[in-house]
């Protein structure tokens, strides 16, 4: 099976809000999924519909080539799942709550999660209660790989953890994802994070999908061009330039066209302009100079 | 799995369960002794007569036990499902959703069953070493409503914890009081008799009240 993950014509409301409008991705069975986007774009709401914890108003969603909110028994087992903020069962210890989970799943490993566990400080019989955030998402992904399942869906697993306990998610995630051939989909809000670890994305703002594809052509081909000029009010989205700031009169334009371009259509409006340049972006700049600021 | 499963949820309610247990006991022992103290200082036939006659109920103490026990025991083994909607990664694992939410109520319903049998138990043991066997079945007949109350009253904290919307929440709790108050009403000795059965049978029905909820909170209702 090519993709593991079809969304086909998504729509989803919330009373009269909309969330989501005939959103479409596939994601590809061994690729590294990323669903990026400000707080409120609705990758939450995409998570549950995927986990079938929503019924989506309108459109499908597949998983494993099944309903994503008529998934069966067995395909759930091949399903890792993130809540966001890493939530496990609290009133259980280490110990216990992998007791727990190993009856479930017919491949688990056991050495993986104390592998990670052997990491963290914690006394075997200390509730997941009186672990620290991060000492909790370190539980939460012990339990996701020890599960080893085809597809582990992500929701914000950054959320309250500090650039340490991210970097090791990420890390373990990585050599996981990547030795096994496992699909992940991920969400988050520290976009940086996920510079060099995703495959492909879509970002997602509160008008509906903004950009969709591979992360790599997205951070190639999408640029910032920062320049001095009086005549601001010359500026405006349109079919070359997808978003700008201005700061008194230093201009900020980002596009996916290449500097020729981009200076001659500045050029074709009027516009006189001095100190062009082409100004190196990391994926979150990338992030912000297509969604915004706010 | 299922094994696995009963053991989460005995993790959850253990203490309370044992707490439980030690409150009956108190409650008993309370009874009995306080029986005890009334046989001694008065005459039998006074104390038979305020039974027969006066509807004198020594055991009237753990009148709503059973209930406070029920929504005890649900909210042990709910709330930590509910909060940060945990409940998710129950329904997550790789069984079926609607046997899943059923064995959950199943099992907190077998706890409780044994909570109510040692009381049922150790109360009628007691009183027949002590009265009559005309006295005892009547005070067996008058526990069964208040002990299917607490039953009921584990099944409506249950469906009224998983409900995702705050109106239905309150629409379960308002029907969940009155329908509690049918099974407590003051009454003579044995007065429920003749409805034993129907009570019985609508309670056992209220088993899969929580069913409806939690297929809402599985739709993402609110």
């Amino acid at each position: 099976m090519e993709n593991v993950v079809e969304v086909k014509n998504l729509t989803h409301y919330y009373g009269n809000k909309k969330v989501h409008e005939n959103l479409n991705f596939n994601i590809k069975n061994g690729s590294i999924f990323g669903l990026l986007g400000k707080n409120g774009t609705g990758k939450t709401t995409t998570i549950n519909i995927l986990n079938g914890f929503l019924k989506p108003t309108s459109g499908k969603c597949l998983i494993f080539g099944e309903d994503s909110y008529r998934i069966s028994p067995k395909t759930k087992a091949r399903i890792g799942f993130l809540i966001e903020g890493h939530i496990q069962y609290s009133f259980m210890n280490i110990i216990q709550i992998e007791k727990y989970y190993s009856k479930f799943y017919s491949n688990w490993k056991r050495d993986i999660y104390y592998e990670l566990m052997s990491k963290l400080k914690v006394q075997e019989n200390q509730k997941l209660s009186k672990m620290s955030c991060g000492q909790r998402s370190q539980v939460a992904l012990g339990l996701l790989l020890a599960q080893d399942p085809d597809l582990l869906i992500l929701d914000d697993y950054s959320m309250g953890l500090d650039a340490g306990y991210r970097r090791l998610f990420l890390d373990f995630l990585k050599e996981y994802g990547k030795g096994e051939n496992k699909t992940i989909f991920i969400t988050s809000h520290i976009i940086q994070d996920l510079d060099g670890f995703l495959d492909d994305c879509v970002i997602l703002d509160y008008n509906g999908v903004v950009l969709q594809m591979p992360i790599e052509e997205f951070k190639t081909k999408f640029k910032m061009y920062r320049f001095n000029s009086d005549q601001q009010e010359l500026i405006s989205k349109d079919k070359v330039i997808n978003n700008f700031e201005i700061i008194k009169n230093k201009i900020t334009v980002y596009s996916f066209e290449d500097a020729d371009k981009v200076q001659k259509h500045l050029r074709d409006k009027g516009m006189v302009f001095n100190n062009f340049q082409n100004i190196p972006m990391d994926l979150e700049d990338a992030f912000i100079g297509i969604t915004g600021k706010y | 799995m299922y094994r696995a499963l009963a053991y989460k949820e005995w993790l959850k309610i253990r203490w309370f369960t044992v707490g439980a247990v030690g409150i009956e006991i108190l409650a008993l022992l309370y009874i009995f002794t306080n029986l005890r103290a009334i046989l001694e200082f008065n005459n039998v036939i006074a104390v038979w007569s305020s039974i027969v006659y006066k509807n004198y109920m020594f055991f009237n103490s753990v009148k709503y036990l059973p209930l406070a026990i029920g929504i005890t025991i649900s909210v042990a083994q709910y709330l930590p499902e509910v909060i940060d909607k945990k409940l998710k990664l129950t329904l997550h694992l790789p069984l079926e959703e609607s046997r899943v939410l059923l064995f959950l109520n199943l099992f907190g319903t077998m706890i409780l069953s044994v909570l109510n049998l040692l009381l049922v138990a150790v109360l009628i043991i007691g009183t027949s070493m002590v009265f009559p066997a005309e006295i005892v079945w009547a005070e067996f007949i008058t526990l069964i409503p208040w002990v299917l109350a607490g039953y009921l009253g584990y099944f409506f904290t249950s469906s009224i914890l998983i409900e995702p919307s705050w109106q239905r929440k309150t629409v379960m709790a308002i029907v969940g009081f009155f329908m509690i108050n049918i099974y407590l009403v003051d009454a003579i000795y044995g007065a429920y008799i003749g409805i034993i059965i129907p009570l019985l049978i609508i309670t056992l029905l209220y088993n899969y009240l929580h069913m409806l909820p939690g297929f809402r909170f599985k739709r993402g209702l609110k």
